[in-house]
């Protein structure tokens, strides 16, 4: 019985352990390419392009 | 009263007593943290004397049963100089050094189930005490346990302990354990009081 208990918490820890760290590569993953998108994004909603550090205008489409 | 229940109650109450002297040398050695935390310390209430309180304690507590408190003893000792391993202390010996020798010395006069035992039942408390105190001890800018391996790692890392010591002393288990609870929770019905 103790030892059922000992092997599901050690399996438990070393799961969450292996989930926390797969976790945090693919979230670093993630993060590097979608943070140019949403940094370009912001930007152009605040009126200029963050690449080229120009004003952007609003131009009516035809 | 059976000798049985006698044995068990002499066990409970060496291990509070064992617990008080660990709980004063703490307050004892930790108390220039705790005034810049703003901890509750017993060294306030009982000044200087509080060592000399520690050490009747733990002579009670070795009187009533040795071969429970003095294993208890010496590993809150070593996991307590485990915890500044690279500090170099009076002896002239580095945390680490001193913690090692301590437990070595431990299996000695006490084997290694007594020591093993305790060694798994104090971490584990140890680790379930950081686990609470992760907040209070970053703003007396102390990484503890919980910081540096993560709180839930903690914790489970704790249950863990906890169950290897059960698996170590079947026997022994339940009574060190109540002891320990009483202990701890009187001194979180304290401390956080105030």
């Amino acid at each position: 019985m103790l030892l059922t208990i000992i092997i599901s918490v050690s399996t438990l820890l070393l799961g969450y352990l292996w989930g926390k760290q797969n976790g945090r590569v693919e979230g670093y993953k993630c993060g590097t390419v979608d943070l140019p998108l949403l940094l370009r994004e912001q930007s152009l909603e605040q009126g200029y392009c963050v690449l080229c550090n120009e004003q952007v205008q609003n131009k009516p489409s035809s | 009263m059976s000798p049985a229940i006698f044995e068990q109650a002499g066990i409970v109450i060496a291990v509070i007593l064992c617990s008080i002297a660990v709980k004063l040398i703490d307050d004892f050695l930790d108390n220039d943290r705790d005034s810049l935390a703003g901890c509750y310390n017993f060294s306030k209430i009982l000044g200087n004397g509080i060592i000399v309180y520690g050490m009747l304690s733990l002579s009670i507590a070795a009187s009533i049963n040795a071969s429970v408190s003095i294993p208890l003893f010496l590993v809150s000792y070593s996991i307590g100089m485990f915890t500044d391993f690279k500090k170099t202390f009076i002896s002239g010996l580095s945390g680490l050094q001193e913690s090692l020798l301590v437990f070595s010395l431990g299996v000695i006069l006490w084997g290694w189930q007594c020591m093993l035992f305790s060694l798994f039942f104090v971490f584990s408390l140890q680790l379930f005490d950081d686990y609470l105190d992760i907040y209070t001890d970053q703003l007396a800018g102390y990484r503890n346990l919980a910081h540096r391996i993560g709180k839930v790692e903690c914790l489970l890392l704790s249950i863990l302990t906890l169950c290897t010591a059960w698996w170590i002393n079947e026997h022994l288990f339940p009574a060190v354990l109540l002891g320990t609870a009483i202990v701890y929770s009187a001194l979180l019905y304290y401390q956080r009081g105030r």
